[in-house]
């Protein structure tokens, strides 16, 4: 059996009817691993011994005829900013390259109590600050449709294993579309839940008004479980929202007749490429045609979402970053002789240069006498952002744009220009801003052989909108073509 | 020389400020479920939160924050209705974070007031904020003198990082270093009523830093102030104070200017020396935490606290002076420091005579204690015990003489009185037939004294009852011997 | 664009950030972070008269913990990713 080109819900059923083991799955994921990942250098961290060791305990457990539940013995790879007790975690940094954590973070708790594979630790940008996963000093993704372009960041390491069948399914985190955009750019499924849907306890805080964990799956199935796996309320994040999980795994394959669709003319930028274009057009002429209302709208503050975006983030950032001071964990400049010199040759030593940029931006806006020209009134101008989208979500169940305004790029093409690898988020940005919920889903393929990614954005804890429209643009599309490495 | 010091205090205003840091006394830190510890072993009560470890977010501790609303209520401040937590931020080994939660422009408590009794006038110092933050770790600094500046290194305990603290910030109201003392006994007194706070000055569960300057009396215009760091106890903030003022009357006076500096008193020498001048101010990047969602302290919420308020002691020398009688002095006395007013009220459970109850403690018993240096708390004799001494003399079971050695005992033993009389044959012969077998003894054996009574020296029978107080060793009950020698005689 | 930051400006956000740039690298980053700051600071031309500023996208509050104790992680945990250690405690350079 081809167990490496199976979904999640697929591999579920054979341990369920005892068809495979999970050590068999083990088996085949490590294999192909050692096989392509030399190419793709998606993890960080892997130890096959863990690995099969781990998947044996999960054989016995379910061989004492325990409960199976959807990602029982199923391998997923964790970004490497998500905290797990006793394994490295590194935010693909070298101030935490060898940091041990002390502690699991909620998301990996609530997959261990289902008794999950996890498979290693995923590349990623260092502090999941990038588009292009080159900023890891732990080398770069390589996006495995073609190995001289990018796979999309921050959660290049995710978003490639599941293309390349490294997993069937892997966490990442979504600052400013750091799951969208590399899903987008990689041709797989990843969806940034609302904010407060998914606890952040244990995700390493890039921007703490934004962050939120999501998955990466290979179809819509798949992600509305492991959606549903890891959300709910957690008292140890104060930000977390005390509601009930629906079950979202009941709204694959819904009627969308009667539903409405907007097109934010503000996220059909002038730089978007014309094959994507016509994809995401495509998408929306099949939307109509299964009896969604579909029309062109404008949320004219999303023109300011960018700078409100590279000033939020790196100001928050600049704050959260702070910690690494060489003091109580990770690297540490030993040739200093005192405090000050310490934090700064550790500092400097420790941090890649796209960090320090934004450690530098988020200080300045933050700084006396800018406070009010940066920070606040960015504040005030997400509040212009949010409201535009209340706005349309009067209206509109949901909201379509392209994820990306362009395919993959090449590796090199825009690392010594930062203003213009910004701009690759411009479409999944503001979502972050408003807190709420989007998707990206495979859409199409350019004429070059790279994939192209449809986003769909729903209303605050409307995950069940977006899963529906998601679910009837994925059973349109169809798509099966797989990377060849 | 005095004169010169006399006019120079004519001729200048001191304005004093106060910032206050008070631990509280919850079981946990005030992000994480940490226990509070003092004393132990170097970071044994810490976790992911209060050592700042990556993906580690805080919860705030509700008991902590109503412990703030109870602060804020006794300093007469109003309470926020929207409130919310900042990140200030500055790199320091003792911050795990290099940022520390506190509040800056939405703190709990704003507005308020509390007026210190300074015996021949009231002081009324309005109080700009009462917030809530986290406290830091602690720094040891290893090396020959422990000092910071001659240290080869330090090594960090984060055992304190994360303890609630709430910080009380007085408007410039104050205007002397004896006002900024009963300031702070007051403030003390007040938290520890509240039961907030152990208020333990040693363990430096509260600790203040002062901003000072002088003015000219004949302007408005306050002077450049400089902010003194380090007064952890009464005596070195009056201390510190003092040499400060004296320091920049001499500036001034010399013609030079008072450089806005943080300093820090040093005890050793009594006097302050500069830690950093103003240039070097942080920048401190405040912003809205976002890890932490705004506090919404309603009215209901509000009241349920008020509630529970105990009484504070301007109510309570209020209430001694209105409903117990006492004196002004004997009112403000008992109120107005913690524990003797905690010891009082629990004398009075067991014996409700305040009079008497407070003259013993006015009287023998502190002089007792400030002759011992210990604090009522500390000495062996407890309310009720205190209590049933006081009830037997106001009976007129045992007189004051024989009261004072009972009292010394229990001083001594910690026994009650009924024990000590018990044991040592102490208590009073009021039995007049046992009395009048003595007092004809005494009448038969002292015929001169009887005689110059009965020609009219009245004061000859002092003399008598004096020797049968001496035969009964001070036991028999003078009044009734005085009854019995009167009619004997006449 | 630009010339809102300059080589001065940059000193002083570095070492707010207790970080640290060479010679060469401060050139480079001058340029950058003016150009960065150039476009971010756009957002003057939106009208927010009578705007709230945001810092939050949930409407929660009130979110607090019972004081009740948790277990603390054991020394050895809290100690195992020091750097250096000395004593029980995090050990640091002297203090400047
Ligand atoms: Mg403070
Ligand atoms: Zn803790």
């Amino acid at each position: 059996m081809d167990l490496i080109n199976l979904s999640a819900h697929e591999l579920n059923g054979f341990i369920k009817s005892k068809e495979v083991s999970v050590l068999d799955i083990a088996q085949d994921y490590a294999q192909r691993i050692e096989s392509v990942d030399e190419k793709i250098n998606a993890f960080i961290t892997f130890d096959k011994n863990v690995f099969f060791s781990k998947a044996k305990e999960i054989d016995a457990y379910i061989r004492s005829g325990n409960e199976i539940f959807d990602f029982t013995g199923i391998p997923v790879a964790i970004k490497d900013n998500i905290c797990t007790k006793g394994v490295r975690t590194t935010c693909a940094s070298r101030i935490l390259s060898s940091y041990i954590s002390v502690y699991d973070a909620t998301v990996i708790k609530k997959l261990n109590a289902q008794h999950f594979l996890m498979v290693g630790k995923a590349n990623m940008d260092e502090f999941a600050m990038g588009s292009s996963n080159e900023n890891s000093s732990f080398g770069a993704v390589r996006n495995p449709w073609n190995l001289d372009y990018v796979p999309g960041g921050s959660s290049g390491g995710p978003a490639a294993s599941v293309a390349a069948s490294e997993v069937p399914c892997s966490l990442g985190s979504d600052t400013g579309g750091s799951i969208r955009q590399p899903a987008s750019l990689c041709g797989v499924v990843g969806m940034k839940p609302t904010y407060g849907r998914v606890s952040r306890y244990g995700l390493i805080a890039f921007a703490s008004s934004l962050d939120q964990i999501g998955p990466f799956t290979r179809d819509i199935k798949d992600c509305a479980a492991l959606l549903e796996a890891i959300s709910g309320y957690d008292e140890f994040d104060s930000t977390s929202i005390n509601t009930n999980v629906p079950r979202y795994k009941s709204f694959l394959n819904s009627d969308i007749k009667g539903m409405k669709v907007g097109i934010p003319k503000e996220l059909m930028v002038k730089e978007i490429d014309l094959q994507v274009k016509e994809s995401v057009e495509n998408v929306l002429k099949m939307l109509e045609k299964s009896g969604a209302i579909v029309e062109e709208i404008s949320l004219p503050s999303l023109e300011y979402a960018l700078s409100v975006y590279y000033i939020i983030a790196p100001s928050e950032a600049s704050s959260n970053l702070s910690r690494y001071d060489g003091v109580r964990y990770g690297y540490r400049n030993m040739d200093a002789r005192t405090l000050r010199e310490m934090y700064k040759k550790t500092r400097a030593e420790g941090f890649g240069p796209e960090v320090k940029r934004r450690i530098m931006i988020g200080t300045y806006c933050l700084s006396a006498g800018y406070y009010d020209a940066y920070y606040d009134k960015a504040q005030k101008v997400r509040t212009l952002i949010i409201n535009d989208f209340k706005n349309a979500f009067s209206t509109y169940d949901v909201l379509i744009s392209p994820t990306s305004p362009t395919t993959a790029f090449k590796i090199g093409d825009k690392v010594d220009d930062p203003l213009r690898m910004y701009l690759s988020d411009i479409c999944t940005i503001p979502v972050n801003l408003a807190g709420i919920p989007a998707i990206s889903l495979p859409a199409g393929i350019s004429k070059t052989g790279l994939p192209i990614g449809v986003q769909v954005i729903g209303d605050l804890l409307r995950e069940d909108n977006v899963l529906k429209i998601a679910s009837a643009i994925e059973s349109d599309v169809k798509w099966k073509i797989k990377p060849q490495i | 020389m005095e004169n010169k010091t006399a006019d120079l205090n004519n001729k200048y205003e001191t304005v004093i400020g106060l910032e206050t840091h008070v631990e509280l006394s919850t079981e946990t830190k005030m992000f994480c479920g940490c226990k509070l510890s003092f004393g132990e072993k170097p970071n044994t009560y810490t976790c992911p939160v209060c050592l700042g470890h990556p993906g580690s977010l805080p919860v705030v501790n509700k008991k902590a924050i109503e412990s703030a609303v109870k602060i804020a209520l006794a300093l007469n401040c109003s309470i926020s209705e929207h409130s919310i937590f900042h990140r200030k931020n500055y790199f320091y080994p003792d911050m795990p974070k290099n940022y520390q939660i506190s509040q800056y422009d939405l703190p709990v408590g704003v507005g308020g007031y509390i007026d210190i009794n300074m015996g021949n006038y009231v002081r009324k110092v309005k109080i700009t904020r009462v917030h809530v933050e986290e406290d830091t770790g602690k720094l040891i600094h290893i090396g020959s003198t422990g000092r910071i500046s001659e240290a080869d290194y330090s090594i960090v305990d984060f055992n304190r990082a994360g303890t609630p603290l709430i910080e009380i910030v007085t408007d410039p109201d104050i205007k002397s270093p004896e006002e900024a003392k009963q300031y702070m006994i007051t403030l003390r007194n007040t938290l520890l009523m509240l039961n907030v706070s152990d208020c333990s000055m040693e363990e430096g569960s509260i600790r203040s830093d002062a901003n000072v300057s002088v003015k000219l009396t004949t302007t408005d215009k306050l002077g450049t102030r400089t902010e003194i760091k380090n007064l952890n106890s009464f005596k070195f903030l009056q201390k510190g104070l003092e040499y400060e003022v004296e320091r920049q009357i001499d500036v001034l006076e010399s013609g030079r200017e008072v450089l806005q500096q943080t300093r820090h008193y040093d005890n050793k020498t009594q006097t302050t020396k500069v830690l950093r001048q103003k240039e070097e101010a942080h920048d401190y990047r405040y912003f809205p935490d976002p890890d932490l969602v705004p506090m919404k302290i309603l009215p209901d919420w509000i009241n349920e606290i008020k509630s529970a308020l105990p009484e504070l002691p301007g109510a309570r020398e209020k209430r001694y002076k209105n409903s117990l009688g006492l004196s002004d002095y004997d009112s403000a006395f008992m109120a107005n420091d913690f524990e003797i007013s905690s010891y009082f009220e629990e004398t009075l459970k067991h014996h409700n005579n305040a009079k008497s109850v407070c003259n013993w403690i006015m009287g023998d018993f502190s002089a007792f204690i400030n002759k011992n240096q210990v604090t009522l708390k500390e000495s062996k004799i407890s309310p009720e015990n205190l209590a049933d001494l006081v009830k037997m003399i106001d009976r007129q079971e045992i007189n004051s003489k024989i009261a004072k050695s009972v009292f010394e005992e229990m001083y001594d033993s910690g026994e009650s009185p009924q024990e000590i009389i018990l044991k040592k044959g102490l208590k009073q012969i009021s039995d007049t037939g046992e009395l009048e077998a003595i007092i004809n003894e005494v009448i038969l054996k002292n015929p001169d004294a009887v005689s110059q009574y009965k020609s009219g020296k009245v004061k000859a029978i002092g003399f008598l009852v004096g020797r049968i107080m001496a035969k009964t060793q001070g036991k028999a009950n003078p009044q009734i011997v005085n009854e019995i020698i009167v009619k004997k005689l006449s | 664009m630009g010339n809102i930051l300059n080589r001065k400006d940059i000193v002083h956000i570095a070492k707010l950030a207790e970080l640290e740039y060479s010679d060469v690298e401060i050139e480079k980053i001058t340029s950058q972070l003016d150009k960065i700051i150039s476009h971010i600071a756009k957002i003057a031309e939106a009208d927010t008269t009578d705007v709230l500023s945001t810092s939050r996208v949930l409407e929660l509050s009130n979110v607090f913990r019972q004081d009740k104790a948790r277990e603390s992680l054991s020394r050895e945990e809290s100690l195992k990713n020091a750097p250096l250690e000395d004593s029980g405690g995090f050990k640091v350079p002297k203090i400047d």
